[in-house]
């Protein structure tokens, strides 16, 4: 798992140019957005005085009075935040065809990566569908589940104690579960790519049999690389505590901050490909036998 | 014989002294003692029944000859869907939908036997009346009529035998598992007293949704027979423990000059006690609240001191501080003479305070629902409103100005921010005025009797300044505590400090204001409409010269700048304020302004652009529903929106990187 850890962070930085190129589609497409609540500021309260006590602190009334008296602009922005997501969503797809392809090929040529893209889009999206129905199966059944025996315990229960216990234990199973249907995803797209697999619900069934195979090694992988992450994000909150954007040098090195940290999430995320890609491969039987099973 | 007498003088002080926490007996009476009770009650804890004896001595303070004394019957409005408290209500309780519960959800209380002056039975004298409305079903007041009329200055005494079934926690009252908390659970008379016109006659209203408690002063002395595993606390302090050997235990509790009497038992809670001066502070906390304990301690004693050395003493010998377990919540947040409920939740973040505040809070009451004594069914604002006032104060003091409620994550807020925001984020702000009787509240009761009433307070210690406003305070304590102070009597103290300090700088009263604000529905908002400049030129083109001959004359600039500044009343609300311009060479003018006009313009001639104004500069008017609005920059600083802009567009980024996961 160590091994596949440090192969997968030596395979992300490989991929650089991908996560760069993949970031700034990413900033292509919420930029206008960030743009847009600029507009609405300005227009809105741009010329109050008041504006200026924003640069050292926050302050809820210059917050509140704003949306009282200008909520209304807000609403258009929070539904185009909507619709930016779902694009993305679908986009991701497809750059994670041309991710786990440029990783095959071993190159981060960008030919690569769109051709990837382009090969694998609409398999992809028929396991990425699939495990969106099952991740929303999984989060109700764990609601549903949670409801019924707090529902039923919550008038016995001595404390709330017991209850934050209960959701806290809840909240546990529900991400042990998550990440295992993420690794599954992820393990049946290596599958595809990997194997030159056409059929779409193999590819799942096997992707999930890997996955309950391998499951401490695969969620346990999953797991350092969320660390990282949330270290990553730990330090920058740890700095933005100790900072702040109060000055406009300050914000201009936050923006830097903030953007080096969403590429980071992007670099991890192609890390994280590569080091369950490395693990798959480690976990292939001999080559004599992949002849019988590949389709 | 003399030691042995000795002895037992010591044994006898030591029995007594153990079961006395303190020294319940007042020198001399603060109040008039009208109503005063002698209670002995037996809890049947497996049915959830009282069994009580009642003595109760009413004083006729009033000039008049008394036929008849009505009694509050709280517990029956807790009887069935159809009380006036519940029917009116819609059939729900703090969100509890109450018409489907079972038998043993309800409660009830009914007077089996009283007999007037130890000689007349006049059980059959008491009957039911609606005084507020024709819901005959209701039975939360239970009117006597004397056998003998009580003269002016004379008393009556009278015995009643009476049982009640407690209710699964409504509306504060009732029990909840092995929980208990006995609030409006006796039948209590209702206040002869003067109204505003100067008519005396009985203030006894049904209990109705949306109001409180109004009640006479009087000395209680109430004895509890519970099973003998519970931890008692109530109001005033404890005379008497009885271990009776049978599994229960007898306990005394004491208090004299206070408007109602409340107790509570758990075998759960966890007692802390800690001193503030002459008051002891008995916490009756949840086990696994306990780690909050020094939190609320601090808080109460930043309480007590602020309200001594601003407003007036706290009279009493104790304050027990009821902790409910989440289960009895509904019992929580609340206030009784000497004994206030509070509410938390397990291992509640420091930064956020919202404990702290409700128990100041509740505190606050001590002075304003039970020391001076307010009606709070008629006049809710003179308690509620004053009391978030001083919760305000007495939070931004202690824990900060701008982060005194909430301080977590990068998000603060003030509770004096907090109760503008409140009032100001209301839907409808305009929805109805401060000063109506609690049952006309079909909405905004918090964010009008509570929020708006401490808004204006702070808007007016804002333009009148704090030391006035302390005077204020402290006179009001001092002239109406124990005599149930009305509205008049508050603007009355209000009128009279602002004039011995300003004269007649805010008029000859403050009526201009408070006819506004507490009986108005208006809002406030003053807004900066634009800034202009423009280059002072001498006249410009073709002009008629002395022979008719046409002249051109070419404009030559005087090195001047005629500039102005267009200030708005948007709202409807008159307040006089100021407006500061400030001008490029770093000069200020402050015009004062009486607010009155829709449009105001303020014009310059100056060597120098005016670059930026605002009305009421110094943040006086808090009762102004946009402070944005209130000023206008020609040279705006675009870094902060840049900044949150930038803030934005980073967790869009991260809510995609996000989304994207399970994808």
């Amino acid at each position: 798992m160590i091994k596949s850890f440090t192969k997968g962070i030596s395979i992300g930085l490989k991929q650089s140019k991908i996560a760069l190129t993949i970031y700034l589609l990413q900033l292509l497409l919420a930029l206008p957005l960030a743009l847009q609540v600029f507009r609405v500021l300005n227009a809105s309260i741009g010329d109050s005085l008041e504006v200026e006590k924003l640069i050292y602190d926050y302050d809820n009334t210059i917050f509140r009075d704003f949306l009282n008296a200008h909520g209304d602009a807000i609403t258009p922005l929070i539904g185009q935040t909507r619709w930016i997501v779902i694009v993305y969503f679908i986009f991701w797809i497809f750059l994670k065809g041309g991710v786990f392809y440029c990783i095959k090929e071993q190159t981060s040529r960008w030919e690569t990566f769109w051709t990837g893209g382009a090969r694998h889009f609409f398999r992809f999206l028929k396991v990425s569908v699939f495990f969106l129905v099952l991740h929303l199966v999984w989060a109700g059944l764990v609601m549903f589940i949670m409801s019924a025996i707090l529902g039923d315990a919550i008038n016995d229960m001595p404390t709330e104690r017991e209850i934050v216990l209960a959701i806290a234990a809840g909240v546990i199973v529900w991400l042990v579960g998550l990440f295992f249907l993420i690794v599954a995803n992820l393990l049946t797209k290596i599958k595809i790519v990997s194997e030159y697999r056409q059929k779409v619900w193999t590819s799942i069934v096997d992707g999930l049999k890997w996955t309950s195979a391998n499951l401490f090694k695969g969620v346990g992988l999953y797991i350092l690389f969320f660390l990282l992450q949330i270290t990553f994000f730990g330090i920058y909150f740890g700095v933005d505590m100790a900072s702040g954007m109060v000055s406009e040098t300050l914000i201009l090195v936050f923006f830097f901050l903030q953007q080096l940290l969403v590429f980071s999430r992007i670099l991890i995320r192609i890390m994280a490909a590569g080091a369950f890609w490395d693990l798959h491969e480690r976990s292939r039987p001999e080559p004599e036998l992949i002849a019988h099973t590949t389709d | 014989m003399k030691k042995l007498f000795l002895v037992l003088l010591l044994v006898g002080w030591a029995i007594y002294a153990s079961a006395t926490d303190c020294d319940p007996y007042f020198p001399t009476p603060y109040s008039p003692r009208i109503a005063n009770y002698d209670m002995k009650v037996i809890l049947d804890h497996d049915n959830r029944m009282l069994d009580v004896t009642t003595r109760m001595v009413w004083n006729n303070t009033s000039p008049d000859t008394i036929t008849t004394i009505p009694f509050y019957m709280y517990l029956n409005s807790f009887k069935n869907t159809y009380s006036t408290f519940i029917h009116d209500a819609g059939g729900s309780v703090f969100r509890e939908n109450l018409t489907t519960e079972p038998e043993a959800r309800w409660g009830w209380c009914d007077i089996d036997k009283m007999t007037e002056n130890g000689t007349s039975d006049v059980t059959g004298n008491l009957k039911y009346i609606q005084p507020n409305n024709d819901n005959i079903l209701d039975q939360s007041v239970l009117e006597l009529t004397l056998a003998e009329p009580i003269m002016p200055g004379d008393s009556v005494v009278l015995d009643f035998d009476w049982r009640a079934k407690i209710p699964e926690v409504i509306a504060r009252c009732g029990y909840s598992r092995d929980y208990y908390l006995f609030v409006h659970w006796f039948p209590q008379a209702g206040v002869y007293e003067q109204n505003v016109e100067g008519v005396w006659g009985w203030n006894c209203h049904q209990f109705m949704p949306g109001t409180e408690f109004f009640a006479d002063f009087g000395v209680y002395n109430v004895e509890m027979t519970i099973p003998d595993y519970f931890i008692i606390g109530a109001s005033g302090c404890r005379i008497k423990e009885v271990d009776n050997k049978d599994g229960t235990k007898t306990y005394g509790y004491y208090v004299e000059d206070v408007i109602d009497f409340a107790w509570t038992i758990s075998p759960r809670f966890v007692v802390v006690e800690e001193q503030w001066e002459h008051v002891t502070i008995r916490l009756l906390i949840q086990p696994e609240h306990a780690m909050l304990s020094d939190r609320f301690m601090e808080a109460l004693k930043g309480g007590f001191a602020y309200f001594d050395e601003h407003v007036g003493p706290y009279v009493y010998p104790t304050l027990t501080v009821v902790d409910p377990p989440l289960h009895g919540l509904r019992s929580g947040l609340m206030e009784y003479p000497t004994l206030i409920t509070g509410g938390t939740f397990y291992n509640i973040p420091k930064g956020i305070r919202t404990s702290e505040a409700l128990l100041i809070h509740e505190f606050g009451h001590q002075y304003y629902m039970s020391m001076l004594a307010s009606n709070e069914k008629e006049e809710p604002w003179l308690d509620e409103g004053m009391v978030t006032y001083m919760e305000d104060c007495i939070m931004d003091e202690l824990y900060g100005e701008r982060n005194s409620i909430f301080d977590i994550l990068g998000y603060r807020t003030g509770t004096e921010e907090m109760s503008r925001l409140e009032y100001t984020g209301m839907n409808n702000p305009k929805a109805g005025s401060i000063a109506r009787p609690g049952w006309e509240f079909t909405e905004g009761r918090k964010g009008f009797q509570y929020s708006k009433t401490a808004t204006w307070l702070h808007t007016m210690e804002n333009m009148f300044g704090t030391p006035t406003m302390r005077k204020f305070l402290k006179r009001y304590y001092q002239e109406h505590a124990f005599t149930h102070p009305k509205a008049p009597d508050l603007l009355r103290v209000l009128n009279e400090v602002v004039s011995e300090d300003h004269g007649l700088t805010f008029g000859e009263n403050l009526d201009w204001l408070t006819d506004q604000v507490l009986y108005g529905t208006d809002i406030c908002d003053y807004a900066i409409g634009r800034i202009s400049n423009f280059d002072d030129i001498s006249p410009h083109g073709i002009f008629d010269g002395e022979n008719g001959e046409k002249e051109f004359r070419k404009g030559e600039r005087s090195g001047k700048v005629n500039s102005a500044v267009t200030v708005y009343r948007l709202g409807e609300l008159i307040i006089p304020t100021e407006v500061r311009i400030k001008f490029e060479d770093g000069t200020e003018v402050l015009e004062k302004w009486d607010g009155i006009a829709r449009t105001m313009i303020f014009e310059y001639q100056r060597e120098s652009r005016i670059v930026s104004a605002q009305v009421d500069p110094e943040y006086k008017i808090t009762l102004d529903v946009d402070m944005n609005n209130n000023s206008k920059t020609l040279k705006p600083n675009k870094k902060p929106l840049w900044k949150y802009a930038i803030k934005a567009l980073f967790w869009l980024q991260n809510t995609m990187s996000f989304a994207t996961v399970i994808g």
